[in-house]
């Protein structure tokens, strides 16, 4: 009843109230002074000229509201430009608040270079955490086959750096070390035998096993989101979904920890991946510290993409090709600002690690080449053959492990995690034993693949019969010896092997990332075609093709270490499908601009190869695996469709839940709130004209109200919610509830009639959360991005159910 | 959860001062000269290669400063001469960080997984646990924020403000085991995530 008669005043008052205001903001307009945001549909409709004015100060008093507003609930999209205004309005009012003193100065000034200092933090973070974990994982790895007697912390390198006796130069070989103690050596007594070897065997897989089941349950009982690459994850929290707990404390610690278990436990993963989600992690945590970014999501995920960068600097020591990774994979709002600051983190990450020092090679990554042979340009064609290559085992790689993935979400699979990861690290440590290649840790094996043979090695790949009268004997390629045949052999058997584990061990709840299994298969193609070309020009140095490489008889120069090399970018790229960044960070990790081509043709090659077979690289695959609600940038819409057909609500549904701006009561509206789930309503002028006047969110008005309920006086059931500026002083009964603080505005419209593209794109560009639709200035409904992304989902024949939490 | 994790880190860096006390290292160099001579020099081929390490400073670490004095008939230009450095004490004291961390988590996660239910039966605890469904920001953020104490009446002994103590720890523990068993029934249970 009380509804009918308000309602009924709204009507006669809002036509008269609506005239003036439309009349008003034509002149405003012609004067061209208020269309601050363009395309402001919504000044025609409702919103006084006052109202406009006094918007620009809402969140100034932002601090007398309830603690929690302006921000988001667990799994919610946000909204970039709210958070974006939010925070120029802070800002402004810093500004604003500076002449009134000394320290009101010193406030503005730290506002201002909070952010280098909040990156700074990180990147020392980063880099710290990443030589905690680098020393850790290269000890514990070395733990499965032996101990350093006198001095448990050293692995088998650092055991035996100072040589077989200390302190003497000595002319023994180096593959004896008397202070390292195998398994086999403390238990058996023997350094060689079968008893010995097999003693070798049954520690070698009891570690992995503990390390593996230690990791799984740890993993388990204290951060579930710990397992993983993470950069699915973190590319969906950047593009603005909420995640809570997924950077957290907890999280921080079991991933470094569960990281260098899992790498020790010898599966077939890497520690690089996971980097970009501690560096992240670190980044959430210290952005706590700063106001600024801590309680806006929006500027959060500015030091967010500065310590993507950081993570992956630290995992490859190539500052620049972090910046690029976080450019070009991860990032989704990259500004230029956040350019520089992601510069600036990943240089003191990567300054922090090297002065940790953690392989003792003065080098950030364990598999950094310094060599600078000549190639030339008839290589081209086997290094985009290995391009070539490496698309198709990224597609066959993503493909297969999107299939067990998936098998593993939808079956009884899923329900025995931890002995899943104890199954797959039996079958790894069972089977990569016998082969030196595979038992190995996979960096160890990287380097040693993509090493030139010098007079430092004794491996098997290196065994040549060298011409002992040339000046320089390491720069010539040589007839191979009969070990490199066997190293061969090994090295196929390792491909195999780790081609198929790989995919099986992806996905399984432990810290895991990619890079580095990818990289090492994709290596190991390398240097066999690297090994099989140098032989063919060796053997036939006056054929057409080796008429280039070979300056005379026996001097020719093929380097099976870049062909290496160029197979890791090759299959890295096919996996992942990164192009600029991939090549930076390898050019960046071979420490030379001679090999930029040869990387661009295998990186741009296996781009190609991937894309044709398949359009999506792993983290976009498994980004639509787990239905994130993730608006990609780089798919075009092509579909005619327009804003009607994918509005909210539909035909039969039942018609929009709004509000109005002056005339519901508390109770009607907390029982609009019990009934719906929208996470946001529309104010209307009233219930009959569909006028808009702006948005309110769920959450905000949740806690508005219950506020108010506890804290101001007179707000009763039957207290009047005022969204508009004035509330009229004379009326009888209860004290009215002014909400305008908590209003949005200026939120963005659209007419019915917009194609799809268009709004996709603003969805894409602005960073909505969504979109009010209107016809003939009335307001009709709404888009969300998760609507949007039902509809692309639909659209491709997929099912548009599987979106995360709808 | 921050009080369990600063006992965590507390502990870890406690046991780690202990031990440093207790473990004298053996010598171990920071700074090695490494000269490495492959077989060519060899014309027989029986000594496969010389591997030369001291520890002298580096502008004394070439061919002729280490390998001469020791095998003088070893060409020169087969020889490759690098000074390294490292830092023995940071490795030490990272291994042994990290054991104490493992360690720790896995007393704690043995603990959660045997004692606590335990205790957890017992009747003893009868205080009432409301959780404050009200604010349900990010488990970061309420740090910052000072945690709600439940009001103790006539906390004025000692005793009384342990108790609160414990109590507030208490509290986060439940909190932080709830928002763990949030994340576990999201990732194991209904495989909506991290799949």
């Amino acid at each position: 009843m009380g509804e009918k008669v308000a309602s009924d005043q709204e009507f006669r008052l809002s036509p008269s109230v609506a005239t003036v205001d439309q009349v008003i903001v034509q002149e405003e307009e012609d004067a061209s002074s208020v269309s601050r945001n363009g395309k402001d549909t919504r000044l025609t409709l409702s919103a006084s000229v006052r109202d406009l004015v006094g918007s620009s100060n809402i969140m100034d008093t932002l601090d007398d509201l309830p603690p929690g507003i302006g921000q988001y609930d667990d799994f919610h999209t946000i909204d970039w430009l709210r958070d974006i205004a939010r925070d120029r309005m802070r800002h402004r009012h810093i500004v604003k608040k500076r002449q009134e003193g000394c320290w009101e100065q010193l406030k503005g000034a730290h506002d201002a270079w909070s952010g280098w200092v909040c990156v700074l933090l990180v990147g020392v973070a980063a880099g710290t955490c990443a030589g905690i974990i680098d020393i850790g994982a290269t000890w514990m790895s070395d733990l499965k086959e032996g101990v350093c007697l006198e001095a448990f912390w050293f692995n088998k390198e650092q055991c035996c750096w100072s040589g077989p006796s200390l302190n003497s130069t000595s002319l023994l070989a180096d593959g004896e070390c008397s202070q390292w103690y195998s398994w086999g050596k403390i238990l058996g007594g023997s350094l060689a035998g079968p008893g010995s070897y097999i003693i070798g065997y049954l520690f070698y897989v009891m570690w992995a096993l503990v390390f593996g089941l230690l990791a799984a349950m740890l993993v388990r009982m204290f951060a579930p989101y710990a397992c993983g690459s993470g950069i699915p994850e973190i590319k969906t929290i950047l593009s603005g979904f909420i995640i809570r707990g997924y950077l957290g404390k907890w999280t921080l610690l079991i991933k470094s920890v569960g990281m260098m278990l899992a790498v020790s436990a010898g599966l077939s993963l890497g520690k690089e991946g996971p980097f970009v989600h501690v560096a992240c992690c670190c980044g959430n945590i210290f952005s706590y510290l700063f106001p600024k970014y801590g309680r806006n999501e929006a500027k959060k995920r500015e030091i967010m993409s500065a310590a993507s960068a950081a993570g992956v600097s630290v995992a490859f020591g190539a500052p620049i090709g972090g910046v690029l990774f976080s450019l070009e994979e991860v990032s989704y709002y990259f500004p230029l600002k956040t350019l520089w600051r992601s510069f600036f983190c990943a240089l003191i990450a990567a300054f922090v690690l090297r002065s940790i020092n953690p392989f003792g090679n003065d080098h950030l990554v364990m598999f950094y080449i310094d060599y600078n042979e000549p190639w030339s340009l008839l290589e081209l064609l086997p290094f985009i053959v290995l391009g070539a290559l490496g698309g198709l085992f990224g597609k066959f790689f993503i493909k297969f492990n999107i299939m067990w993935c998936r098998y593993r979400k939808f079956s009884k699979l899923g329900n025995y995690p931890i002995f899943e990861v104890l199954v797959i690290t039996f079958i790894t440590a069972l089977l990569s034993f016998p082969n030196p290649y595979t038992r190995m840790n996979t960096s160890e094996l990287i380097r040693l693949l993509v090493s030139r043979c010098g007079p430092e090695d004794d491996t098997e790949l290196c065994d040549y019969y060298r011409n002992p009268n040339i000046t320089d004997p390491y720069k010539y390629s040589a007839v191979a010896g009969e070990a490199v045949n066997s190293a061969l052999w090994k090295l196929s058997l390792a491909l195999i092997f780790k081609m198929i584990i790989t995919i099986f061990t992806f996905g399984i709840k432990i810290p895991a990332g990619l890079f580095i299994p990818s990289m090492a298969v994709g290596a190991i193609v390398g240097r066999i075609m690297g090994v099989g070309i140098e032989q063919l020009a060796v053997t036939y140095p006056d054929s057409f093709f080796f008429a280039n490489v070979c300056e005379s008889q026996d001097k020719c120069i093929i380097t099976p270490g870049l062909y290496a090399m160029v197979g890791a970018a090759a299959a890295l790229g096919g996996v992942t499908r990164m192009t600029v960044s991939l090549v930076v960070i390898m050019f960046e990790l071979t420490g030379g601009l001679e090999y930029i081509v040869p990387m661009m043709a295998a990186a741009m090659t296996s781009k190609w190869v991937g894309d044709a077979l398949g359009r999506e690289g792993i983290y976009d695959a498994h980004i639509a695996l787990n239905g994130y609600p993730y608006l990609d940038s780089k798919e075009e819409f092509t579909h005619t469709t327009i804003a009607a057909d994918v509005m909210r609500p539909r035909r039969n549904d039942p018609p929009l839940a709004v509000l109005t701006q002056d005339s519901m009561t508390v109770e009607e509206t907390e029982s609009l709130l019990r009934n719906t789930e929208h996470n946001g309503f529309p104010v209307v002028v009233s219930r009959e004209s569909q006028y808009l006047v702006g948005f309110v969110l769920r959450r905000d008005l949740n806690l508005a109200i219950a506020n108010a309920r506890k804290t101001s006086e007179g707000v009763v059931s039957n207290s009047v919610i005022y969204f508009t500026g004035h509330v009229p002083t004379n009326s009888i009964g209860p004290a009215p509830l002014k909400l305008r603080k908590i209003l949005d505005m200026a939120p963005v419209t659209i007419t019915d009639q917009t194609p799809m593209e268009t709004v996709v794109e603003m969805f894409r560009k602005l960073g909505l959360r969504q979109t009010l639709v209107t016809h003939n200035g009335r307001l009709l409904g709404i888009i969300t991005k998760k609507d949007v992304l039902r509809h692309i989902a639909q659209l491709q024949n997929q099912d548009p159910e599987s979106i995360l939490f709808n | 959860m921050k009080m369990s994790l600063n006992f965590v880190l507390f502990c870890a860096i406690f046991l780690l001062l202990c031990l440093l006390d207790i473990s004298q290292a053996a010598s171990f160099e920071d700074t090695r000269c490494k000269c490495v001579c492959d077989k060519t020099w060899d014309a027989s081929g029986k000594k496969t290669r010389a591997v030369f390490t001291n520890t002298t400073r580096s502008e004394y670490c070439d061919c002729e400063h280490v390998v001469h004095p020791i095998s003088p008939l070893i060409p020169c230009s087969r020889c490759l001469c690098k000074t390294e450095t490292r830092n023995t004490t940071t490795i030490k004291v990272v291994v042994i960080f990290i054991i104490c961390v493992v360690l720790m988590l896995f007393v704690y996660m043995l603990f959660l997984l045997c004692l606590d239910p335990i205790i957890q039966r017992r009747p003893a605890n009868s205080y009432q646990q409301h959780t404050n469904e009200e604010v349900n920001l990010e488990d970061l953020s309420s740090d910052r924020s000072a945690p709600s104490t439940t009001p103790v009446l006539g906390a004025t002994s000692d005793a009384a403000r342990q108790r609160s103590l414990i109590n507030i720890v208490q509290k986060e523990q439940k909190k932080w085991k709830g928002t763990v068993m949030e994340q576990r029934k999201n990732i194991y249970d209904r495989h909506s995530m991290l799949n």
